[in-house]
């Protein structure tokens, strides 16, 4: 007799991986760039016109909203991994990464307003 | 309905019970079990932990992927090796069945080295010629690396797992449960849970492997005690040629671990204290490449005449660096692990201290080639004993005769492991239930567990360990490579004053969980059985054939002694008993005995 | 007087019930070569014939003797007392449950081993001769079929500590990329499928104690790595 009744492949997990790999390798690429930014307006290259200037701009809009989506991304995927493993219970499980989920989006709708002016 | 007069013993009903799970065991249960029969494998260990797990060179078969072969060639190098002990209708039958056999294997996934060509890879081996001995040597060895014996048992477990046999691991087989119409199961013991269970079956396979533990220096693993040899002796049967235990020439030396014959088939040799390559001045044609029976003999003789090697010149070297690096870890990787891990030698740069070692149990239980146990009946002619078959190592077909040839052990599991199946399968035919059995047949072998189980904790109780040593040791010293008359009487007396020692025996361990101590009480029983067996065969034969080499009579006698031995113990006594050797093949004229030269 | 090795092992009899307990013993060294499995057979022959533990073949090939040796996973018969830090620590596999001392229930571990239908799979008929292979397709089965199943890998897995249920674990993924990469093998497709689970195969977070662990010096994770990347070929 099995030990364990296994429910399984849930034809799952791949996507998981994928978006992780997808999002540390942006998060690689663009993560470095708001630190070099702000490297230069210690070091006095830049100034505030110049940084607004950058921030402003529609291309820097773009990447910043890449970075947040892949920075989101990467962590809503790590931490359900820690939450699957540590967590036994379905119903813990389920309703915790719903929660993270919820917060999660929250705050990328919150940072998106921010980066397009929404409303303002 | 109740069948047994308990409540303590777990009956079980299959078609088929097998015990042990090697290679045989396995590839017997295969053959029944895709035939959609219930098969039940009783084995006292895990599955992948059976000794075929350790086989290293490879698997013999005239395949002719390298150099032309033919399964005659293959007949006659094995009869010859045998030093004509062996039945050369279950020899045909054998090398025959071969080629279909390993490309079965193959079929079922072994993975096997390959040649360009995607074949088979096939290395040279001892004792193989071509042409009957004129055509040089053959390349008759398929080989999995040097992990042959690994491939085969798990590629074996595998089609088992696919096939849906039973196992009932961890359980060790206490009695056959005999009765006037035969075998009609077995009785067991649950070493992890502590429970008995009588497996009522319409056939028993006995596949328990060898008796290697008989001896103190042995490449065997620990659990080759020889359980279904014992087992058969205990039930009133004999067992045949156990005077013929294998020493492998290249054990490493001093703590046992085999060295396989690949690596002389590659191109290794042996040197000895004088840095001479021996082995030509004994063998001129075969050189390192001769018979075991043969090398290991020499390499004695090397030792005993001062030619050894090492501060004590106990052992000799076995030379492998000039084959290169690439092809030693191509080809022989488990060997550059192992000595590098036993002898603390890289065999890239050094040769390997080897020496001979207890590796093979020629002898065992007596069958015919469809793996049936044969016995003298009450009006002396060879019967069938109904319901009860033999297979592998355990059993004595006899294929080795005197002197197995390295690469035939693989090769007699799978064909003597799928012959006995399918005559297995026949007699399910006509036997389609379970009959009633008698409802005390319980009784003895639960006593063999509660007896031990009695004498735990029991003041001045011998070792179990201890009397085991004391056995080893005189097997050791009294019946290893060479042996005569003062020596072997001797050895027969001490080895019987212990056996009637062993009641003595008790165990510290009284508990019925996984309890060690018991098995290895119960295996020692079974070693003691086989150690008197084989000293008696051993004594009697008053001449040399093969893996028997004895001093005072250093010559084979045909006339006399072209006959096996049937040893059993009847009322506490070792009986001894002979039959002839079927010279008979089966659809090729004989082999006459001829004098032995490599 | 010969030289004395100090052993710490891990004891629990199921039928005195009770705590398991570290059990001191002290063993002579036997030769330049000895190994831990001669250290524990002196004391179950000699000292003490109630300490339980499973062996067999002695030479490192069967598996039976997976151990936790000084708090790393490997096999009793090829451990060399000589470098080991005394006293020797030794406690069974971890995270399985103890039956009796260091035999573990292995039940489980061989339940997944045949979960993943570890056995050839073909479709097309049997060839009259061997279904042919060439040595480098041959070449691309060196170093996943020598698995022994000692389970030493899988459990000194973290992964599958926390979740063996449904994680498959080192030593059942190695197997499983076995037949994935065996060039005779036609199931690869129907063995994905079975495979591509957040669980089975994705609880692999690439920690790598399992090559850290392996006897046989094998290296599941580079195994694992390659069932995800097969899974990501046929995706893209």
């Amino acid at each position: 007799m099995r030990l364990v009744k296994e429910p399984g492949s849930a034809r799952s997990g791949f996507k998981d991986w994928y978006l992780q790999r997808l999002s540390a390798v942006v998060l690689a690429v663009l993560l470095p760039m708001p630190f070099v930014v702000l490297i230069l307006v210690y070091a006095g290259v830049v100034d505030q016109f110049g940084l607004l200037d950058i921030v402003d701009n529609f291309v820097s809009r773009l990447l910043h909203t890449i970075l947040i989506t892949a920075l989101i991304i990467h962590a809503y995927m790590g931490l359900k991994v820690m939450i699957e493993d540590y967590v036994a219970a379905i119903g813990w499980r389920v309703t915790l990464i719903g929660s993270m989920l919820v917060v999660m989006s929250g705050f990328g709708i919150w940072w998106m307003a921010i980066i397009w002016a929404w409303g303002g | 309905m109740g069948y047994l007069s308990t409540d303590k013993v777990k009956h079980h009903f299959h078609d088929v019970v097998i015990i042990g799970s090697g290679g045989a065991g396995m590839r017997c249960a295969l053959q029944l079990a895709d035939a959609g029969h219930r098969v039940a494998i009783i084995t006292k260990v895990l599955p992948t932990r059976s000794h075929t797990v350790a086989a290293q060179g490879g698997i013999n078969a005239s395949l002719g992927n390298v150099l032309s072969d033919h399964w005659q060639w293959h007949m006659y190098d094995t009869i010859k090796g045998s030093d004509y002990l062996g039945d050369q209708d279950a020899i045909e039958y054998m090398c025959r069945a071969a080629p279909l056999l390993v490309r079965e294997l193959e079929h079922q996934g072994v993975p096997f080295s390959r040649l360009e060509d995607g074949t088979v890879y096939q290395r040279p081996f001892g004792g193989q010629s071509r042409e009957f001995g004129e055509g040089g040597q053959a390349s008759r060895t398929c080989a999995a690396a040097d992990r042959t014996g690994h491939a085969i048992l798990h590629t074996l477990y595998q089609q088992n797992l696919r096939a849906g046999t039973h196992f009932y691991q961890e359980f060790f087989a206490l009695d056959l449960i005999t009765d006037e119409n035969g075998c009609q199961g077995v009785m067991a013991w649950d070493i992890a849970k502590g429970e008995y269970h009588l497996f009522q079956a319409k056939a028993v396979v006995l596949a328990t492997g060898g008796a290697g533990r008989v001896f103190k220096m042995t490449t065997n693993a620990h659990i080759c005690t020889g359980d279904g040899g014992a087992l058969a002796v205990r039930a009133g049967l004999p067992v045949e040629d156990m005077e013929f235990f294998q020493f492998h020439p290249t054990g490493i030396a001093d703590v046992g671990p085999l060295i396989t014959e690949a690596v002389r088939g590659e191109g290794g040799y042996l040197l000895n204290g004088d840095n001479e390559r021996f082995m030509l001045r004994y063998a001129p044609t075969a050189g390192d490449l001769a018979s075991r029976d043969v090398v290991s003999r020499a390499i004695a003789l090397e030792i005993r005449e001062g030619r050894g090697c090492g501060p004590n010149k106990d052992h000799v070297l076995l030379k492998l660096d000039h084959l290169g690096t690439e092809l030693i870890l191509a080809k022989l990787p488990n060997i550059h692990e192992l000595a590098l891990r036993f002898a603390g030698v890289d065999c890239t740069k050094e040769p390997i201290p080897v020496q001979p070692t207890m590796h093979y149990t020629m002898g065992g239980i007596p069958t015919n080639r469809f793996g049936e146990v044969v016995s003298k009946g009450a009006d002396g002619v060879e019967a069938s004993y109904p319901g009860l078959y033999a297979i592998g190592e355990a059993a004595c077909v006899s294929v080795h005769g005197a002197n197995r040839l390295g690469g035939n052990s693989l090769l007699e599991i799978v064909v003597f492991g799928r012959a006995c199946g399918n005559q297995v399968l026949k007699r399910l035919r006509h036997h389609r239930y379970h009959p009633p059995l008698a409802p005390d047949c319980w009784q003895a072998g639960m006593e063999r567990v509660e007896g031990w189980l009695r004498t735990a904790g029991k003041q001045d109780g011998l070792k179990i360990a201890e009397v085991r040593l004391r056995m080893q040791t005189i097997m050791q010293d009294h019946f290893s490579v060479y042996r005569t008359e003062a020596v072997m009487a001797e050895g027969v007396e001490r080895i019987e004053a212990l056996a009637a020692e062993l009641e003595h025996a008790a165990l510290s361990d009284g508990s019925r969980i996984f309890n060690t101590e018991l098995v290895e009480a119960l295996e020692l029983d079974h070693l003691m059985a086989l150690a008197r067996v084989t000293a008696a065969g051993a004594l009697a034969r008053t001449e040399s054939r093969g893996a028997h080499a004895r001093d005072d009579y250093p010559e084979r006698d045909d006339a006399d002694w072209l006959r096996h031995t049937l040893a059993g113990i009847r009322d506490n006594k070792v009986e001894l008993d002979y039959k002839p050797v079927r010279m008979q093949p089966m659809t090729v004229p004989s082999f006459p005995p001829r004098k032995r030269v490599y | 007087m010969a030289e004395m090795i100090q052993l710490s092992v891990f004891r629990y009899d199921p039928e005195k019930g009770g705590k398991p307990f570290m059990q001191a013993y002290e063993v002579p060294v036997s030769g330049p070569g000895m190994k831990l499995l001669d250290a524990l057979n002196y004391i179950k022959w000699q000292l003490d014939g109630t300490l339980t533990y499973r062996r067999s073949c002695g030479e490192g090939v069967c598996g039976s003797d997976g151990l936790n040796i000084n708090g790393i996973n490997g096999l009793a018969c090829i451990t060399p007392i000589a470098g080991l830090k005394q006293p020797i620590h030794v406690r069974p596999l971890p995270s399985m449950e103890v039956i009796r001392d260091l035999v573990v229930d292995m039940d489980h571990f061989f339940d997944q081993y045949r979960q993943i239908q570890p056995w050839l799979q073909a479709v097309t008929p049997m060839p009259e001769h061997e279904r042919l292979q060439s040595p480098a397709q041959r070449a691309e089965l060196d170093g996943q079929y020598e698995c022994i199943l000692c389970g030493c890998c899988t459990t000194a897995c973290p992964s599958w500590w926390w979740n063996g249920d449904r994680f498959l674990g080192p030593a059942t993924l190695l197997q499983a990329n076995r037949w994935i990469v065996d060039s005779r093998d036609e199931a690869m497709g129907d063995r994905l499928d079975q495979l591509e689970d957040a669980f089975r195969l994705y609880r692999c977070h690439q920690i790598m104690n399992c090559m850290e662990a392996c006897p046989k010096e094998l290296n599941p994770t580079a195994a694992i790595d390659n069932i995800k990347r097969k899974i990501l070929a046929r995706k893209s």
